[in-house]
């Protein structure tokens, strides 16, 4: 964004919004600053912790992070260049029916293969029933719960990030560099090794560090699967040991795990960005015919139907069971918690986004600049992390108010910010305000510094040009930014888990708490809203893909 | 070719057969290249048929034509980049594709080498990476032979010091000399260049050509390059192919092109025309209003008519007009000449006056619009060597140069 603009405020308006942005910026960063804060009191280090947990959280979580990053380049980079590069029956489909698992939280999916492939499950009762075996001793059936079984749900929901960005970036590569290494004696596959993965690798970096952002945020699966990473130490450590120190301290290293990941990706782009797009970028893709075009579309099948077809399908059929009892149980109450929580949730991101956006573009500053930033890095943090520092960060502050209630008034209010819907709204800020400030800010890209120019000479003034130019030229950034805080916000569980206020049940957390119970039917319908509403980014997104500038589709996804 | 059935279709073969051309006679049979019959259909419709040629050891061969008119498809289509319709193509003898027979060799098996029009380094490689690509899988004397040869030519083209540069930090005739490099060094049999000029500016372009055909002409490569300026082709060819109205119109070598074009598209490719159209007169003459032409035998009297005749067909009668002394030497000469012997060589023995509407100049040459006498609403393209610029509404006279002026027979 262009430094410095022409002011366009009166200094008091100026003014104002860098506070707004320094605030804003500061909502997001005190969880952070909290954990630091507190794992750095608890100076001697709780050595039970390190010796028992430590080792293993660390060990399940490299591994989880070593087997999804793997899959997810494999499976996201497979089906992009088979999408981009070839040409199938079925091929136009598979374009954005391979984003579509991205729609289905992880801990869905989790709770629906264990539902499907479990002992008890309708696969292995017919593996028995067909070959006749009476127990488990009789025949080999691969535990789903397990570190494995929680890299592949992981993988299956996570590989979109990689596929939509290296198929931006595949299509973007000029036809011509490919051919070139054909015509210097290279097959396609060593072709594509050799020329096509190398220069699409920034974008194939960003996405795997986005699918493993996921992977360290994820509760859901690793608790329901018994794989116990930094996030689920976290709960286990705060909630079942009471142990506030030990929690900061695996938050501090969960963090630190984060901020590798951070320099990890920064490193695999710091070399050039290519810009490849030739006079015929992409170009025709290679028609496949018989048995060929069959694999191919075989592969591009194989992961939409695992990842969103066969899971949606089991939702389905559960929902039309068991929806008499998902009324019973408080389904109408989820339902209203669920979007009172996402309607406030982005409302105010977006408010802050746009507060952070304005200021940037009007003020340019390095304070405001660097505000920006680090309002933005949220995104990349566990939920689990953001809600222990959130929670020590209020508790404290809710400690001040009453002591200092006692003193002058004689009386405690209690409780007002910690364990309240307001620490739960504030969690979900943090995380998701990057979301909406990276769509306003794209938005704001567009309006270039001479449509204001020419606006104010024809003689709009500064308040008429922001209301006759600004405003409607970013409605659809400000409703985009709003779609996509409010579905994560619905998707959200771990932070959620942590934060809510007692008694209060959103969608994802009662179907967690129903997977728990080993009621998962019941919970069904309520799960079914959750994957509606992760569909309509997806819808954005396609619309967006079939748009002849795609820029706006790497934004975010 | 709907109108104009003057040129009937030349086959190129037939060019370094019979040995019009010195260029191709002298490598006969030893073809590198062979082309049969090739037609292709895009979306339906027909891009070019029976296209066929053959390209002699060491030749350079271009393609010229507008663009759209299929001859990068072609270039495409003998990479192997594109599946072969119809027809047949041979590298060294052998099939490399044949529609009838389904044979297809792959393009990485075709050693045929190739510089995009956009270059295509690749930019996750320095440019040494790049040049020494398509050597991967070589070993021994040969591997050491080629990258010697690598380094050398590193060195002669000024490219030493950025051996180890990113393509992205070359300039963009940098850029072209490791294109060609990296498409030469594996030793294709054929090279291909696609519009290789293209994209550099058109000072750099004079440059370019000159030290790749040295690079090319060094190495023993033959090559086949497609272009739509016709300029360049003149300039870098042994061999033009004039493609056009769905096939190869003329092939020749150059000043054969220029000089002897079987039709008018053939001559609308090497600059202005004007265009004069009417009936051939008793006398075999054809009436114009920069006088009666004489036509060629086989035109009949009645029979319709077009003059084209170039904007470099007119010479100054007299080369210092009211501007002064102004134009150059060879028109000065011109002059003199006339004086001397009344006519100058290789003109018709008139001259055409006019008046001058405006006159441009261009450098090396000036532009002029002249209403002639004759027929004053119409309008001559004149284009005259050195600086020749008249004032507007002055009355001029000109020699009409006979190796400027084609006439072909027109449809009714």
């Amino acid at each position: 964004m262009a430094a410095a603009s022409a002011p366009a405020g009166r200094g008091g308006g100026l003014r104002l919004l860098r506070i707004g942005a320094l605030v804003a910026a500061g909502l997001v960063v005190l969880p952070l600053l909290a954990v630091v804060v507190m794992a750095a009191s608890f100076s001697d280090a709780l050595p039970h912790l390190w010796r028992t947990v430590m080792p293993q959280l660390a060990l399940n979580t490299l591994l989880l992070m070593a087997g999804v990053g793997i899959s997810v380049i494999m499976l996201g980079c497979g089906a992009a260049w088979l999408v981009v590069r070839y040409r199938f029956p079925g091929h136009g489909i598979m374009q954005w029916a391979l984003a579509l698992p991205l729609a289905v939280p992880g801990y869905l999916v989790a709770f629906i293969y264990t539902d499907l492939l479990e002992y008890a499950g309708p696969v292995q009762k017919a593996l028995r029933e067909l070959f006749g075996w009476q127990g488990p001793r009789d025949y080999y059936f691969p535990e789903i719960r397990s570190l494995p079984g929680a890299v592949m749900v992981l993988s299956l929901t996570l590989y979109p990030y990689v596929y939509l960005l290296a198929r931006v970036a595949f299509m973007a590569q000029s036809a011509s560099l490919l051919e070139a290494a054909r015509l210097l004696g290279r097959k396609p596959w060593p072709a594509f090794f050799a020329v096509a993965l190398p220069v699409a690798w920034p974008a194939v970096a960003a996405g795997t560090a986005l699918a493993l952002m996921e992977v360290l945020n994820d509760f859901g699966v690793v608790d329901f699967f018994a794989v116990p990473t930094f996030t689920a130490g976290i709960f286990d450590v705060w909630l079942n040991m009471n142990d506030a120190a030990g929690a900061a301290q695996l938050a501090l290293v969960l963090l630190v795990f984060t901020l590798l990941l951070i320099l990890l990706e920064r490193m695999a782009r710091r070399r050039r960005r290519f810009d490849t797009a030739g006079p015929r970028a992409a170009g025709r893709g290679w028609r496949l015919r018989g048995w060929k075009a069959a694999l191919a579309l075989a592969a591009c099948l194989l992961p939409v139907v695992l990842g969103f077809v066969l899971p949606v399908a089991v939702l389905l059929m559960h929902a039309a069971r068991f929806w008499q009892e998902s009324l019973q149980q408080g389904l109408m109450e989820q339902l209203f918690n669920t979007l009172l929580l996402a309607s406030v949730v982005s409302l105010t991101a977006a408010l802050l986004a746009l507060v952070l956006a304005f200021a940037a573009r009007l003020d340019g500053s390095a304070t405001v600049r660097g505000a920006v930033r680090l309002a933005g890095i949220g995104y990349a943090m566990p939920g689990a992390m953001l809600a222990v520092g959130l929670l020590m960060a209020l508790a404290w502050a809710d400690g001040l108010i009453n002591d200092a209630a006692r003193a002058w008034l004689g009386m405690a209010p209690g409780l007002l910010l910690s364990g309240t819907m307001f620490a739960l709204a504030h969690g979900h800020v943090s995380r998701f305000l990057a979301l909406a400030l990276g769509s306003i800010e794209s938005g704001l890209a567009r309006i270039s510094p001479s449509m204001e120019a020419a606006a104010r000479t024809l003689g709009a003034r500064p308040a008429e040009v922001l209301r006759r130019v600004h405003l409607p030229m970013l409605r659809g950034s400000v409703l985009t930014a709003l779609l996509i805080v409010f579905v994560d916000s619905v998707k959200e569980l771990p932070m959620t888990l942590l934060l809510r206020p007692f008694g209060f049940s959103t969608l994802a957390t009662q179907t967690y708490q129903f997977a728990s119970d080993e009621m998962f039917e019941e919970a069904a319908l309520g799960a079914l809203f959750i994957v509606m509403a992760g569909i309509i980014p997806l819808i954005l997104l396609v619309r967006a893909m079939n748009a002849p500038s795609s820029q706006s589709e790497t934004a975010r996804f | 070719m709907n109108r104009h059935e003057t040129g009937s279709r030349t086959e190129v073969g037939d060019v370094a057969a019979d040995g019009r051309s010195p260029a191709c006679a002298r490598l006969q049979g030893l073809d590198v290249l062979q082309v049969e019959g090739l037609a292709h259909r895009v979306d339906g419709r027909q891009l070019f048929a029976d296209v066929s040629f053959r390209l002699g050891l060491g030749m350079f061969a271009s393609l010229l034509g507008p663009s759209g008119c299929g001859k990068t498809t072609l270039l495409r289509l003998i990479a192997g980049l594109e599946p072969l319709q119809q027809g047949r193509i041979s590298l060294g003898g052998q099939p490399v594709a044949d529609a009838e027979s389904g044979v297809f060799l792959p393009p990485e098996a075709r050693r045929v080498g190739m510089v995009f029009q956009d270059f295509a380094l690749f930019p996750h490689l320095t440019v040494r990476q790049n040049i020494l690509f398509g050597l991967r899988g070589r070993s021994g004397r040969d591997c050491r032979a080629r990258l010697a040869w690598v380094e050398e030519m590193l060195e002669r083209f000024g490219l030493a010091h950025r051996a180890d540069a990113w393509p992205a930090n070359l300039s963009g005739g940098e850029q072209q000399r490791v294109a060609l490099l990296r498409a030469l060094a594996p030793q294709p049999a054929l090279l291909l260049l696609d519009e290789p000029f293209s994209s550099l500016d058109v000072a750099r372009r004079l440059e370019m050509r000159e030290e790749m055909l040295e690079i090319i002409r060094m190495s023993g490569t033959t090559a086949l390059m497609v272009t739509h300026d016709a300029q360049e082709a003149l300039f870098m060819s042994d061999l033009v192919m004039i493609m056009g109205h769905g096939g190869i119109v003329q092939a020749g070598t150059p000043t054969e092109v220029y000089e002897q074009p079987v039709d008018p598209f053939v001559m609308s490719l090497f600059g202005h025309m004007n265009v004069f159209a009417g009936r051939v007169d008793a006398e075999g003459r054809l009436p114009t209003p920069i006088g009666a032409l004489p036509v060629p035998p086989s035109l009949q009297p009645g029979q319709r008519a077009e003059a084209h005749v170039r904007a470099s067909a007119f010479l100054p009668v007299d080369a210092s007009p009211e501007e002064g002394q102004g134009a150059l030497v060879e028109t000065a000469a011109m002059a003199t000449a006339a004086l001397a012997q009344g006519v100058p060589p290789g003109v018709f023995p008139w001259q055409v006056r006019g008046r001058v509407l405006s006159a441009h100049f261009m450098g090396g040459s000036s532009h002029l619009h002249v209403a002639p006498e004759e027929a004053p609403d119409q309008v001559l393209h004149m284009q005259a060597p050195g600086r020749f610029l008249p004032r507007s509404g002055a009355t001029c006279s000109f020699w009409l140069r006979r190796n400027g002026v084609f006439i072909f027979p027109a449809g009714d």
